[in-house]
């Protein structure tokens, strides 16, 4: 009987959401066409408080409904309204515009919120639906020597982004205006033409109202000053010549992200309840995923669990105090580079020092004022997690290494036989690797490599894991998916990748791989999960490769 | 201690109207009237005689707080418990909610599941526990 309800309020739920999601096309849709009226048009307070209006709304439903991201940029451009029209700030036309060109309607995906029922069915069932390998990224390249030019124009396409290549900064600004790229990719080699020098590139762009366009330089010199330069003019990403393709795309990868990345994970610890859910929701209202734990002593299954990027634990509790839970939580070396940030009424400073001796990299006194609590969460967190991803990651492809991704899928295979859920995993192998490499040599070799790890990061859900696990080898962990939805997904993928175009010199050649799926109630333990995967895929191979298998497909 | 049975919800956004509705009277069984604007509320809320408002703070024309003052002036409130619903978590934002009658705050994003239990505490405090 509880369940029937049960049932039936999901079923409402779904219901709802469904609707929702429509309306928020419609109206993002709406957002967007705003963006192109013209400027003395957007500057009306009429205009302005309209818009106002409609974003409060929709952040809100938005945030209600699991949106997260979207529900944020809308929150933002609310901000941004009300201090134009409640605090006298001044119009900024274009970063309204940006504001809104944001908004388009391929923001409308749901977050992962675990908390928020509204969000739950509709994010893993529309992102299974992919978002399809993002050729949309459109890349500016101001470049005069026409080699180089070309070598990013090819290398950077070949990761799916359009990419335009110019000689002059007017021409290129001229350009920017109508078509909005996402990155500008400068060279600061000695310049045939003086006035590109990095310092003038930018103040072009700030002039034109284009500050917040991401600027990655390439660049012969590798000396401090040129460094402290490019720092000077908010340069996001500095690369020594010769560029490296995948270096560069991981670069860009990184700059471009904030969008797609998921939130940040941040575990709270305090006794007092209505402190913590006080926190919880702050973090929470700008995106950050913030789990509450009131009992210290659970601490070490929570971080186990739920993976933080941050904690953060009040110093004054009755069953153990702040710093002597950094402490426990520090004789766990593998938790290292995870930030403790203490929380406390205590304003004397001594205690603030010592607080920090043990354990702790911060010290917040309560109560907290949002905006900065936020912001020190945000810039801690995403320091700590710039290391981890250096410490777990390969450097080539961005994915995760081998140890990693083995103890990534004990936790996913363990985590399915607990709910009561199946989780797929694949062993994919390029086919004919030793080939390429022969041919073409180890660089051309690397860029295939780099190529597939890009798409089948981009291809997959975020909930999707993927690493490296040997040379030419990857593992991909798909939570909640069965072998057939998993070979379906994998087999557009396979097409896409068959379809991608690479260059040594003046020859074009195809790449392909094969992989091998099992599902985990197929299999009694984790060593026989992956040897059943490595044997489908084997099985490919003898095939004639180019294809995918799942376990059981025995003919 | 009464019953918490009867709640008016006034917001201005459908959508959020739609799961208030699935919160209350679903999850939470609740009679509840659902109002789109401070007027539809003043219009309504007085003959439907309920024991909590729930009120958007920021909606266009009356906005939360307005609409309480005025609901004040057609009716006595004393009996009825005042929850504002906000996105804004400032401690000086809530302290001022409650110093114009409110009994609590629910924030935005709230919880489905737990929305109901939540107001259900607030009636308990309400009615001095």
């Amino acid at each position: 009987m509880a369940n029937e309800r049960e049932a039936s309020i999901q079923k409402e739920m779904a219901k709802l959401r469904n609707e929702f999601h429509d309306r928020l096309i419609v109206e993002l849709e709406e957002f967007v066409a705003y963006s192109s009226l013209p400027d003395q048009e957007i500057c009306r307070t009429e205009t302005l408080q309209k818009l106002y209006e409609a974003s409060h709304r929709l952040a809100g439903s938005a945030l209600t409904f699991g949106y997260s991201d979207t529900g944020n940029l809308l929150r933002r451009l609310e901000g941004a309204l009300d201090a134009i029209l409640n605090q006298g700030a001044e119009v900024n036309v274009l970063s309204i515009r940006r504001q809104l060109n944001v908004l388009a309607p391929a923001v409308a995906i749901p977050s992962e919120t675990k908390k928020n029922l509204a969000a739950q069915s509709t994010a893993t069932e529309s992102s299974a639906l992919a978002q399809p390998m993002s050729n949309s990224v459109l890349l500016y390249v101001l470049e005069d020597d026409p080699s180089t030019s070309d070598l990013l124009k090819i290398g950077l396409s070949s990761f799916g982004y359009n990419v335009s290549t110019f000689t002059d900064i007017d021409t290129l600004c001229d350009s920017a205006k109508k078509e909005r790229p996402d990155a500008l990719i400068v060279d600061i080699e000695k310049k045939n033409i003086a006035e590109h020098t990095l310092a003038n590139v930018a103040k072009r762009l700030r002039e034109d109202g284009m500050q917040a366009l991401p600027i990655l330089v390439v660049s012969q010199y590798d000396s401090f000053t040129e460094k402290l330069e490019a720092a000077r003019n908010n340069v996001v990403a500095f690369l020594s010549k010769p560029v490296n393709i995948p270096a560069l795309e991981s670069n860009l990868e990184f700059v471009l992200q904030p969008q797609t990345k998921s939130p940040y994970r941040v575990l709270l610890v305090d006794d007092d309840i209505y402190s913590m859910e006080h926190h919880r929701l702050m973090l929470d209202k700008w995106g950050i995923m913030a789990h509450a734990l009131p009992d210290p002593s659970k601490i070490l299954d929570v971080i186990e669990e739920f993976q933080p990027d941050l904690m953060i634990f009040d110093l004054h509790m009755p069953s153990c105090t702040g710093v002597e839970l950094a402490e426990v939580v520090r004789f766990h070396t593998h938790w290292i580079h995870i930030p403790i940030i203490f929380l406390s009424s205590e304003r004397n400073e001594g205690r603030q020092i010592s607080a920090m001796m043990t354990g702790g990299d911060d010290f917040i006194v309560k109560p907290v004022v949002e905006e900065n609590f936020v912001a020190t969460i945000m810039s801690r967190a995403q320091r700590a997690r710039q290391l981890a991803e250096l410490m777990t990651r390969d450097s080539l492809t961005g994915l995760l290494k081998h140890t990693e991704i083995k103890e990534r899928l004990g936790h996913e295979y363990s985590r399915a036989d607990r709910n009561k859920s199946v989780v797929s995993v694949a062993m994919l192998d390029i086919d004919k690797f030793k080939r390429v490499n022969d041919s073409y040599g180890h660089q051309t070799g690397d860029v295939v490599i780099a190529t597939l790890a890009h798409l089948l990061r981009r291809g997959l859900r975020a909930t999707d894991i993927v690493g490296r696990y040997g040379g030419e080898e990857y593992l991909v962990i798909l939570p909640d998916t069965d072998a057939e939805r998993a070979a379906i997904k994998l087999n557009s993928l396979r097409k896409e990748f068959e379809k991608v175009k690479f260059r040594h010199k003046n020859e074009v050649f195809t790449s392909s791989f094969s992989g091998g799926i099992c599902q985990s109630d197929k299999v009694k333990n984790i060593d026989e999960f992956l040897e059943q995967a490595d044997l489908a895929l084997y099985r490919a191979k003898e095939r004639g490769r180019n294809q995918i298998v799942q376990s059981d497909d025995t003919d | 201690m009464r019953r918490l049975q009867r709640i008016v919800h006034v917001e201005d956004d459908e959508s959020i109207r739609a799961i208030a509705k699935v919160a209350l009277e679903r999850v939470g069984s609740f009679t509840l009237l659902s109002c789109a604007s401070g007027n539809e509320a003043l219009e309504k809320t007085a003959q439907f005689a309920p024991d909590m408002i729930l009120l958007d703070v920021m909606m266009p024309g009356l906005d939360g707080p307005t609409t309480l003052k005025k609901l004040r002036e057609t009716m006595d409130l004393t009996e009825v418990a005042i929850v504002f619903m906000t996105a804004k978590v400032q401690s000086s934002e809530i302290e001022y909610y409650k110093s114009i009658g409110a009994c609590n705050v629910v924030l935005k994003p709230f919880d489905v599941m737990t929305l109901s239990e939540q107001l259900g505490k607030y009636w308990t405090e309400f009615n001095g526990e």
